[in-house]
C-alpha cells in the first residue's frame, strides 16, 4: 500500500473539511427546520473529528478530545433549545417549513 | 494491521461522504434522519481509527441515539410524513459566478505564490506526524478536564443549568398553557 493512501493527519483534515461543507449546503438550501438542525450536527461533527485528528496526531495530553466533550455538551443544548423553540412556535402550524417563521421579522 | 487500518479508514470514509449527501438531499425527512444516524455512527467509528475509544462511545451515544430520538420524536409530534421535494434553490447563476470568482481568486494567489499546489505536496510527503498509540485515553482525558479545564468544565455545568430552566421557561410560555389557566 502507497503510502498516500495510508490515513494521515492530512486525509482527516480533507473528509472533515468535505463534511464540513456538506453540512454548510444542508444549512442553505433546506427548508424543513428538522433538516437544518441535522445539517448543524453534521458540522459540529465534522469539527469534532478536526479536533479528534489533531489531538491524535499531534497533542500529548488529549485537548482535543476534551474539547470534544464540550461541543458535544453545547450540541446537545443546542438541539434541546432548538426542539424546544420549534415545537411552540410550530404548535397550530401545518408544517416546520422555514418559511412560516415570519413572527420574528417585527 | 496498516492495511486494515487503511481500508477501514477509506470505506468508512466513502460511506459518510454518501450517507451525509443522502442525509442533507433525500427529500424524505424520516429517511434523513435515518441517514443522519447512519453517518454519526460511522463518525465514531473514525474515531475508534483514531485510537479514541472514549469520544468515539460519546459521538454513538450523544448523536447518534440521543439526537435521532429527539428528532424522530419531533417530527412525529408534527406528522409531517408527506414528501418535502422544497429546497431553496439559489439561482444557478449565484453558483457560477461564486465558482469564477473563487477560481480566479486561486489562480492569482498560485501564480503569485508560483505553488498550485499551496504547499500540499510538502504536506503530503511529510510522515513526520505520527499516530500515538494511546493519545486520548480514559486517564489522560480526566487528567487534563480536572486540572487544566475545570473551569470550562463548571462553566458548562452552568450553562446546562440554564438551558434546562429555558426549556422549562419556553414550554410554560405556550398560549395553550396560558388559555387553560385565564379559564381557570
Amino acid at each position: 500500500m502507497s503510502s498516500i493512501l495510508s490515513p494521515s493527519l492530512f486525509h482527516y483534515l480533507i473528509l472533515s473539511a468535505v463534511l464540513f461543507f456538506i453540512g454548510i449546503i444542508g444549512l442553505i438550501i433546506s427548508r424543513n427546520l428538522i433538516r437544518v438542525l441535522i445539517s448543524l450536527e453534521i458540522m459540529m461533527s465534522s469539527v469534532n473529528l478536526n479536533f479528534i485528528a489533531f489531538s491524535s496526531y499531534l497533542d500529548k495530553d488529549g485537548s482535543g478530545s476534551v474539547f470534544m466533550l464540550f461541543i458535544s455538551a453545547v450540541s446537545a443544548l443546542q438541539v434541546a433549545l432548538a426542539l424546544t423553540i420549534i415545537i411552540s412556535v410550530f404548535k397550530d402550524k401545518p408544517d416546520i417549513s422555514s418559511e412560516e417563521l415570519e413572527e420574528l421579522k417585527g | 494491521m496498516e492495511l486494515i487500518n487503511t481500508i477501514s479508514f477509506w470505506l468508512t470514509a466513502v460511506f459518510l461522504v454518501i450517507t451525509t449527501l443522502l442525509t442533507v438531499f433525500i427529500p424524505k425527512i424520516f429517511y434523513s434522519i435515518f441517514f443522519g444516524f447512519v453517518s454519526f455512527i460511522l463518525f465514531g467509528l473514525l474515531y475508534f481509527l483514531l485510537n479514541a475509544p472514549f469520544n468515539a462511545a460519546v459521538q454513538i451515544s450523544i448523536y447518534g441515539v440521543a439526537f435521532s430520538v429527539l428528532f424522530v420524536i419531533s417530527v412525529m409530534l408534527y406528522n409531517t410524513i408527506k414528501d418535502e421535494r422544497k429546497y431553496l434553490f439559489i439561482s444557478k447563476r449565484f453558483f457560477l459566478t461564486l465558482f469564477g470568482i473563487s477560481l480566479i481568486v486561486y489562480s492569482i494567489f498560485g501564480i503569485l505564490r508560483q505553488d498550485m499546489s499551496f504547499g500540499l505536496k510538502e504536506f503530503l510527503n511529510t510522515n513526520d506526524y505520527m499516530l500515538s498509540d494511546s493519545s486520548a485515553s480514559l486517564q489522560i482525558i480526566g487528567n487534563t478536564l480536572f486540572t487544566k479545564y475545570i473551569f470550562a468544565f463548571e462553566l458548562l455545568s452552568l450553562l446546562l443549568l440554564i438551558g434546562i430552566v429555558g426549556v422549562l421557561i419556553f414550554v410554560n410560555k405556550n398560549p395553550k398553557n396560558q388559555e387553560v389557566k385565564e379559564n381557570e
